[in-house]
């Protein structure tokens, strides 16, 4: 009977130490947008990595904490990577209450403007420069990667002080004035609504 | 309490200990995050600023998982202990594996007013040109290397990227969104163009 229990009760042990494992929800999938992008910025970067942690020739014994950090070499590494990204409002935002009808005029609020899309084509990232001395590994892909990934996220950090989304905002103001000029309104008033970073 | 009850019991506690002091173990060297080097501040260059008008209305995302392997050779070098790994590994010298996630937008590309709207008393007659592929979006944050084995060249991983955004685009098409993407352009413009009249929205025939 003793036996029994040790048996179960180890098995418990054992067993509860399992991952649960859900699958994830964004693959596959087909979905309806409206997305009317009115600017597209095609941007140039250079990522710039250099991975020397400690200088050992200017090692003193009051810094011994950074002794883990010594590596014996220097890598280097210069990528240069391409993106296309487009800016634009979604209208499908846009609620049936945002639009105004008052005779031949016609008022209309928009929703902030947002980047609808940033790709980075495989074929325009080029590694132009990969240094390492010493007993250093080189890099992989792994770390390459994650560059890109911080390269990306400073391009979109950037863009947005470059006025992205302001001229996106423009440009679907110009886009929907003629669009409804040319329905017949002689007078097209568009609101815009505020961004997070306005 | 019998002795082979107290037994039972001494042996359940150390079971239990052995067990948390693994997971303790486990969690203490293996799950603490790795010191990410860090990109240094440079700026970006605008190469172009282009206007334009593009109308998407399907989206359809996929994700594919590109694989290279490379086999070792036949000869399992029993006496270099370098080669010893490879027969634990299946005999697989290098293997890359990617899993690329990326979005294939459809819509109408309306740049250089590339539509006409006309109205009479009754009716709106709204001619758009025929859907086609918008976007086919990739990049480095929807990308994983899930394995590295060895040393790849940029070349290699290059072509599978190539290829898998290929792949991505060929599975969309294979769906014929074309029509969904119309239907959805109807449905946008009948809320954008709240009218009494008759609104007529047609396409601009592909074939």
């Amino acid at each position: 009977m003793e036996k029994r229990i040790f048996y179960i009760l180890t098995l418990l042990v054992l067993f509860s130490c399992g991952e649960e494992k859900t699958p994830p929800d964004d693959v596959y999938k087909i979905r309806d947008i409206g997305h009317l992008s009115t600017t597209e910025y095609t941007v140039g970067k250079i990522i710039k990595v250099d991975d020397s942690n400690y200088d050992l020739t200017e090692f003193e014994w009051e810094d011994w904490t950074k002794l883990p950090d010594i590596q014996y070499g220097d890598r280097r590494i210069l990528i240069s990577c391409k993106s296309k990204v487009k800016a634009g409002i979604d209208l499908s935002k846009i609620k049936d209450e945002d639009i105004k009808i008052i005779g031949s005029t016609i008022e209309i609020k928009l929703p902030p403007a947002e980047i609808t899309s940033f790709s980075m084509d495989p074929r325009s990232v080029h590694t132009q420069m990969e240094d390492r001395s010493g007993y250093t590994d080189p890099f992989t892909e792994k770390e390459k990667t994650d560059f890109l990934k911080q390269g990306e996220e400073a391009i979109r950090a950037d863009l947005n002080d470059y006025g992205i989304l302001e001229d996106a905002n423009d440009n679907a103001e110009a886009f929907l004035i003629d669009f409804y000029k040319q329905l017949g309104y002689k007078k097209v008033v568009v609101k815009r609504s505020m961004t997070d970073d306005e | 309490m019998n002795k082979e009850t107290k037994r039972l019991l001494i042996n359940i506690t150390v079971l239990v200990g052995l067990v948390l002091a693994v997971v303790l173990a486990y969690f203490y060297f293996f799950t603490e995050e790795e010191d990410k080097l860090k990109i240094e501040e440079t700026g970006i260059q605008i190469e172009s600023i282009r206007t334009i008008a593009e109308i998407s209305t399907v989206s359809y995302r996929d994700e594919v998982v590109m694989d290279t392997v490379e086999m070792s050779d036949t000869d399992y070098g029993i006496y270099d202990p370098r080669k010893w790994k490879e027969w634990y590994d299946h005999d697989i010298k290098r293997r890359l594996t990617l899993i690329i996630k990326g979005e294939v937008k459809y819509g109408f590309d309306l740049t250089d007013e590339n539509y006409s709207l006309t109205s009479d008393e009754t009716t709106i007659t709204l001619s758009l040109p025929s859907p086609k592929i918008i976007d086919v979006i990739v990049s480095p944050s929807q990308t994983e290397v899930f394995e590295e084995k060895g040393k790849w060249d940029e070349k290699v991983r290059r072509n599978m990227e190539i290829r898998a955004k290929k792949q991505i685009e060929n599975s969309a098409k294979n769906l014929r969104l074309e029509d969904k993407a119309k239907n959805n352009a109807e449905r946008l413009f009948e809320k954008l163009i709240q009218t009494d009249k008759i609104l007529i929205i047609e396409f601009e025939d592909n074939e």
